[in-house]
């Protein structure tokens, strides 16, 4: 199975390669690849990540996206989630300026994993799934007016799987694995906003979104909400803007708990330019919710963000830079510090390194050589240590890799 | 009248926020738009086909499906979700 997945992955990548030579050559494409060595205590993998960008003016007012990215790995290591991964967007656009916007986009993704999940439902352990491909058309349909901004949306995601069913044999006394014929489980979400600034730095509005499962028949995953939303963005100084939102939604699905109805999130965002060269932002959200009876507020999470970057002058292509960050959510363990720092050493030489540290999960350590052969492409020499911190073994990547426009 | 619209505002969040300190046992994981990339490295782990991309291209948790196991958290490249 895991040879017929890869091959299909490789039929297919190459048929997006060829799609994109096709799409003509005044299309702004930006290719990147790394090829990995991951080292740990276990036989080492070896790792190659590709990526595809390009954008296209088709004429008129119509363009053309298509993003790809394919992760290939010659065997699993640990919490690898897939051996083989490709992912690939292609997207038309039509823009009718101070009108409106249409985009029509399909992606397909490849999962090239032996592991069985037990998807749906996920109180049902007689079943496993084998994730193959998944198929995701999206229209989107977005107003171009001054004042007023409103979209709508359709998507129709079909995922595609191997079914497992596990049956009990009672001569064995065992559960035996019976493989059953692919199928598609569906997914239609469709939703509407609107919201009219009834000031310059304000504007309400109001949504609605329904989404459908047909593999559920008692719409254990069906969701519909609606709910009203105020935004705010005002420029308090010259170096000094403020934004913020409120936003209310009311959902019914009879998988949430009762006081799971009512969400409300609210969030307020600082960003400051102090100087021409160090600019940053402060962040604060909030997400609480209640019942339908709106009696007690509960607090779900909180997330505090700050940024802070400083841009170094003596670097003409101003790609030399400090910058650090930290993320706050202790509700959910979702802490996280990081900082990098990237410099020219010598012309058209930079290095670059970083560090993560998330609390009880990993700390990541990061470096990168790179020689910049035209002002925007390179070609790297880059390491990256993942110590873990809950069992799992210290993984070592070393590789070389590009990144090239053209 | 500009100052007295961004301060009720600014009192309104503020106030949900104080009155929400009340704490729940639900969980519930949520993606910061304004971090997400659109990468898919929250897909590629979610072990509940939970997380997909929307119409921007931004990935979102369906909160139906979520088991809250938190492999997305530790994925996310940006630290994006909380």
């Amino acid at each position: 199975m895991r040879k017929v997945c890869a091959c299909m992955s490789k039929q297919r990548y190459l048929l997006i390669l060829l799609l994109l030579l096709l799409s003509g050559l005044k299309a702004q494409t930006h290719l990147k690849t790394e090829f990995l060595g991951v080292v740990s205590e276990a036989k080492p993998i070896w790792l190659n990540r590709t990526q595809v960008e390009t954008r296209q003016n088709l004429g008129g007012n119509f363009s053309f996206d298509l993003n790809s990215r394919w992760d290939a790995a010659d065997h699993l290591l640990g919490d690898f989630p897939q051996q083989k991964w490709l992912t690939a967007l292609a997207e038309f656009t039509y823009q009718q300026p101070q009108l409106l916007k249409v985009c029509a986009s399909y992606r397909n993704t490849l999962f090239g994993s032996p592991n069985s999940l037990g998807l749906y439902p996920n109180w049902n352990s007689l079943f496993e799934y084998q994730r193959q491909m998944e198929h995701q058309s999206t229209l989107l349909i977005e107003d171009d007016l001054p004042r007023l901004d409103a979209e709508a949306y359709a998507i129709h995601r079909n995922l595609r799987v191997k079914p497992i069913e596990y049956i009990y044999d009672f001569g064995t006394d065992q559960f035996i694995a019976t493989p059953l014929p692919e199928q598609g489980l569906d997914n239609v979400y469709s939703g509407i906003s609107a919201a009219y600034e009834v000031l310059p730095y304000l504007s309400l509005g109001a949504f609605t979104d329904i989404k459908r499962a047909n593999f559920d028949t008692d719409d254990f995953y069906s969701l519909n909400s609606a709910g009203a939303q105020a935004d705010l963005n005002y420029k308090l100084s010259r170096i000094l803007r403020i934004s913020g939102s409120v936003r209310w939604t009311n959902r019914y699905n009879e998988n949430l708990p009762p006081q799971a109805t009512n969400l409300a999130q609210s969030s307020i965002r600082l960003q400051h330019n102090l100087l021409s060269n160090l600019n940053g932002y402060l962040s604060f959200t909030n997400n609480s919710c209640s019942d339908a009876r709106l009696d007690t507020l509960y607090l779900i999470s909180n997330l505090f963000r700050a940024h802070l970057q400083y841009t170094f002058s003596y670097d003409p292509a101003q790609d030399s830079y400090l910058l650090a960050g930290v993320k706050l959510s202790t509700q959910n363990d979702a802490d996280a510090y990081f900082a990098e720092a990237k410099s020219v050493l010598l012309p058209r030489w930079y290095a670059s390194a970083g560090v993560r540290i998330t609390p009880d999960a990993y700390n990541r350590y990061s470096g990168q050589l790179s020689w910049n052969f035209d002002p925007f492409s390179d070609v790297f020499f880059t390491y990256r240590l993942d110590d873990n911190k809950n069992g799992s073994p210290r993984l070592h990547y070393l590789g070389v890799g590009s990144n090239i426009y053209f | 009248m500009k100052i007295i619209l961004i301060l009720l505002l600014t009192a309104l969040l503020l106030s949900v926020v104080a009155i929400g300190c009340k704490k729940t046992t639900y969980v519930e994981y949520n993606i910061d738009r304004n971090s997400c990339n659109g990468c898919g490295e929250c897909i590629r782990v979610c072990p509940n086909d939970a997380i997909s991309f929307d119409a921007h291209h931004k990935a979102v948790i369906d909160q139906t499906r979520c088991t809250k196991c938190g492999k997305c958290v530790l994925a996310c490249p940006n630290s994006a979700i909380y």
